[in-house]
């Protein structure tokens, strides 16, 4: 399969406003997709529409040769999309490990009699299940932290956690809302590192969306560039660079690029 | 509950202290059995409350279910308490579902005014459906539970009755807030939109935890029929559902030993204070007032918890 995602002319409007309109995009086995715009440009609600938060208003969404326009959030998880959040969204109350588990399949499906009774085999399933969690947050490097709370871990580790979360639910589509916001540069670089190494290890597409301009010519095979709604170019970093309305954009009044 | 030693130590004092006391006289051991019942009452409000965070405002209506059902049952069908309390607990679970379903689309407020409505129908079916109810006049003559062909009638028979309906709850509420399902609720209570991005489909939890809390609710109210012998719609009144709201708010949201002592506080302080009688709602109130204020996470919250909610135990203790 070349094609593991394809959106065909998709829009979607609140109200009066037009949040994106007929977007075509195509998301190929192998490679890692970035997105970029200047704010307000879309980019975020594309996410939404891609994980079923939102649904489109029209156009087709074709995951694996099946249109899930229809599928509610859940039910996206299940067939292998999964994401983070641009403001990083934890149970901050909970711990690193738990985090994770609540996005584990099997301990989503644990029957009311399977936890009554807890027999010595659901022990041992759940010991397996967590230590399947423990292994993801050691690809992510986070093992060390098991039984912090959430909330209490420095930002550029919450987007570390919330990786860890999304690839435990075993997804083979992974989208990354601003993963290195808020990072300092050699965060950053030690950020882009990883996300290459997830993608071959896991491997999974990503699509990252980032305001980065130097992470973004790092890291991604192709660049998709939105703005107010509609996408303005495609093609690899240097295609991009010199494309007269991505420029445009880039220095148009109002819009900035943080 | 620190540990497996203490919770035994603790089981191991409830079943000595009637013995203990020298001259336990029949008020304490009420008071005792009451203790249980709200117990049981606060501990499975907490899974629809505390876990699933659905702001439920009708418990007594479960409760009242629980009881009529038994009632009904052991008078006319003269059926064992036993088999009673199982029927009760089925009907009031299925209850549970049929509130649930609606209501679990609804959000914070209006949940809580349906579900009050839902409690106050609940009770003018008890007093207007006299036919099956006798209405305001009750229902009388409720046997008392037996086992192996000995009839309870000592109030001390009943205090073991209730400290083991009591334990029954508090283990398998406990099993199932400290499995898959009970980090899936509590997951949907803090961001719906997160527990769906990460596979969870919100709505079978809600409705789960919806039937489970009714279902014990029942098993409190099929107790309360046997233990008076006399059921009426009095019992199950909306400043009830309020009290058993408070009890689970007072000890802690999401803490199952806070629920017991949001019990054992709430039915103590008005006998304590009995000679404040006019004011005990108005105490009451200000004490939940208070509590959202200074200490909103109750008097046993989570933070007090050692285990994570898949029950395995933290290494090291929290960091
Ligand atoms: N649920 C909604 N209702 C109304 N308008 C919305 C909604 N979600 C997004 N929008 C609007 O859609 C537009 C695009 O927003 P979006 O969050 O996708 O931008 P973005 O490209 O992610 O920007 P940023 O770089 O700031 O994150 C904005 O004008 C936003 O206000
Ligand atoms: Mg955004």
């Amino acid at each position: 399969m070349d094609e593991l995602l394809k959106l065909e002319k998709v829009s979607i409007r609140f109200g009066g406003l037009h949040a994106l309109t007929d977007i075509d995009l195509s998301v190929r086995t192998g490679e890692i997709l970035a997105i970029i715009g200047p704010n307000g440009a879309g980019k975020t609600t594309l996410f939404n529409l891609l994980t079923g938060i939102y649904r489109p208003t029209s156009g087709t969404i074709t995951y694996k040769n099946r249109v899930i326009n229809k599928l509610k959030p859940y039910e996206r998880v299940k067939i292998g999309i999964a994401r983070t959040f641009q403001n990083a969204r934890l149970l901050k109350n909970m711990t690193v490990l738990e985090n994770v588990l609540v996005a584990h399949p099997q301990c989503n499906t644990e029957s009311v009699l399977e936890a009554i009774f807890l027999t010595g085999r659901r022990r041992e399933r759940r010991a397996a299940i967590a230590q399947e969690c423990v292994e993801v947050l050691k690809a992510v490097g986070l093992d060390h932290k098991l039984d912090v709370l959430a909330g209490s871990l420095p930002y550029g580790e919450q987007r570390l956690l919330e990786m860890a979360r999304a690839l435990v639910t075993r997804c083979e589509l992974l989208l990354l809302d601003e993963p290195a916001a808020g990072m300092n540069p050699a965060e950053k670089k030690q950020l882009v590192e990883k996300i290459r190494q997830l993608s071959r290890e896991f491997n999974i597409e990503i699509v990252l969306i980032e305001h980065d301009i130097g992470l973004i010519m790092n890291i991604s095979d192709r660049i998709v560039v939105l703005d107010h709604g509609v996408k303005i170019a495609e093609g690899s970093a240097a295609e991009i660079q010199q494309n007269p309305k991505v420029i445009s954009a880039y220095l148009g009044g109002e819009d900035d690029w943080d | 509950m620190r540990s497996r030693a203490g919770r035994f130590a603790i089981v191991g004092l409830l079943i000595l202290l009637p013995l203990l006391l020298q001259q336990i006289d029949d008020y304490i051991l009420h008071i005792a059995i009451i203790i249980g019942i709200y117990a049981i009452l606060s501990l499975s409000l907490n899974v629809i409350v505390g876990y699933a965070g659905q702001f439920a405002l009708g418990h007594a209506a479960f409760y009242g279910i629980g009881a009529y059902t038994a009632a009904l049952i052991m008078l006319h069908g003269s059926a064992s308490f036993w088999l009673a309390l199982a029927a009760a607990a089925a009907v009031t679970g299925l209850f549970g579902l049929l509130l649930g379903s609606p209501v679990i689309r609804l959000r914070g407020d209006y949940l809580g005014i349906v579900t009050l409505g839902f409690g106050e129908i609940v009770r003018l079916i008890f007093v207007n459906w006299v036919d099956v109810t006798r209405g305001p006049m009750g229902l009388p003559g409720i046997p008392a539970p037996s086992l192996f062909g000995h009839a309870f009638t000592e109030k001390i028979e009943f205090y073991y009755l209730i400290l083991a309906l009591v334990l029954l709850t508090y283990f398998i509420i406990n099993r199932i807030v400290h499995s898959g399902i009970g980090l899936n609720l509590l997951t949907i209570r803090e961001d719906e939109t997160l527990a769906q991005s990460v596979g969870i489909r919100p709505n079978p939890y809600k409705l789960l935890a919806f039937s489970l809390g009714a279902c014990f609710a029942g098993v409190a109210g099929a107790y309360w029929a046997a233990y008076i012998s006399y059921v009426s719609p009095d019992s199950f009144r909306y400043l009830d559902s309020v009290n058993i709201l408070a009890m689970v708010i007072l000890g802690g949201t999401a803490s199952l030993p806070g629920s017991i002592l949001g019990a054992i506080l709430l039915v103590l302080a008005p006998e304590i204070l009995r000679y404040m009688n006019d004011y005990r709602m108005m105490l009451l109130g200000l004490a939940i007032i208070l509590m959202m204020i200074f200490k909103p996470s109750g008097f046993w919250g989570e933070k007090h918890r050692k285990y994570n909610f898949y029950g395995l135990a933290q290494k090291g203790g929290r960091k």
